[in-house]
């Protein structure tokens, strides 16, 4: 029995069918390995010499920073911020030390001479010799510095009755020297 | 059908074995690439900055002699003496002695917590500190002056501590004074 046309026809195309497929397949890997080829080649000798170069590009540059700017001016530069610095930190450590002796003669009881006065800034120490006229001025004076907030401590030694009658003494202070001297703010008036 | 297998396994050879290893090379240069043009970025602007800070530094000559009469480059003793001679002059006294002692240059003291602490730390040199012991003889009221002119002097003058003692001759407004005065210099390099 014959076959029908139909199958005929069929098993007549197949082999056709066939190489055009594996032509195909053909073209596919030779695309995948040019892909491949042409990806490694350009990374390797395109992409990685121009990153190379510009990375000697840009050490040539750095290297070039160093002249740029003369030492002789690095230098000046640098002396004269830490000059600015150095004397902005001391200028806020600076005390006005002359308020201090304003504040003594304020404090001075009306009966009470003082003969020498050695002042101390560092150690917040003020020592004071007097003379006053009764015994009662001798304390009246003790309480004048008792009383002021500024001072801290106050100690009274040497205490002796002269030949004229008054009497002389040594006091001792321990004072917040910045406060007596630095004027307090006043808040501004509305 | 072999030329096909033949073809795809070499692509995937390719790819595997010589584009991948070399992309990731490849991704390590760029890396370096990347932070070198970063750090010429950087270094561009601070160069910009420097030349244009340099400019105003040059332009600024008077701020500078200001500055550096407050707070000379040297210890510049030679001034000082000077400039408190004339103040010893300018307040009628008399300067008995005096002397002097330097103290070593001392890094400035930073506190981390203060906001208007300097960032460059390491670009400020240490400072150094010359202390003068004054006696002189006058008027109370001319020591006075004189420290008030001293404290208030272009070049900066911290007083440390004063004593006043009357002389021997009592009965005559005449003290002895006894100064202590430091004063400071910008410190050689680190």
């Amino acid at each position: 029995m014959a076959l029908p046309q139909k199958v005929v026809d069929q098993l007549s195309r197949s082999p056709i069918r066939t190489q055009g497929a594996l032509g195909q397949l053909l073209m596919l890997g030779t695309i995948l390995l040019a892909v491949s080829l042409a990806v490694y080649l350009g990374l390797a000798f395109g992409y990685r010499p121009y990153l190379e170069s510009e990375i000697s590009r840009l050490d040539n540059k750095i290297e070039s920073f160093t002249k740029s700017v003369p030492p002789e001016d690095q230098a000046k530069l640098v002396r004269f911020y830490s000059q600015i610095v150095n004397l902005k930190s001391l200028l806020g450590k600076h005390v006005v030390f002359s308020p201090i002796f304003a504040w003594i003669e304020a404090n001075t009881q009306i009966n009470t001479s003082f003969g020498g006065i050695a002042i101390n800034q560092k150690n917040n120490q003020i020592s004071i010799d007097a003379v006053s006229k009764t015994l009662e001025d001798v304390s009246e004076q003790l309480l004048v510095f008792e009383k002021i907030p500024e001072v801290k401590e106050v100690k009274i030694s040497s205490v002796s009755q002269q030949e004229n009658k008054f009497w002389r003494f040594n006091l001792g202070l321990v004072v917040d020297f910045k406060s007596i001297v630095t004027p307090a703010e006043v808040p501004p008036s509305e | 059908m072999v030329l096909v297998l033949f073809m795809v396994v070499a692509a995937f050879i390719v790819f595997f074995q010589f584009t991948q290893p070399e992309y990731q090379d490849i991704q390590v240069v760029r890396g370096e690439e990347f932070a070198r043009r970063d750090f010429v970025e950087k270094q561009q602007s601070a160069i910009t900055q420097v030349k244009k800070l340099i400019a105003e530094y040059e332009d600024s000559v008077d701020f500078q002699t200001l500055v550096s009469a407050s707070f000379p480059g040297d210890q510049d003793i030679y001034s000082a003496i000077a400039q408190m001679g004339g103040l010893v002059a300018l307040d009628s006294l008399t300067l008995q002695t005096f002397s002097i002692t330097e103290t070593k240059a001392q890094e400035l003291q930073i506190s981390s917590s203060d906001p208007n602490s300097p960032k460059n730390t390491n670009l400020i040199r240490p400072y150094g500190t010359i202390t003068f012991r004054l006696q002189i003889v006058g008027a109370y009221e001319d020591v006075k002056s004189f420290l008030s002119h001293i404290e208030t002097n272009i070049r900066l003058f911290d007083i440390g501590s004063v004593d006043i003692r009357p002389t021997s001759k009592s009965n005559l407004n005449l003290f002895n004074a006894s100064v202590e005065v430091a004063t400071y210099y910008q410190g050689s390099n680190k």
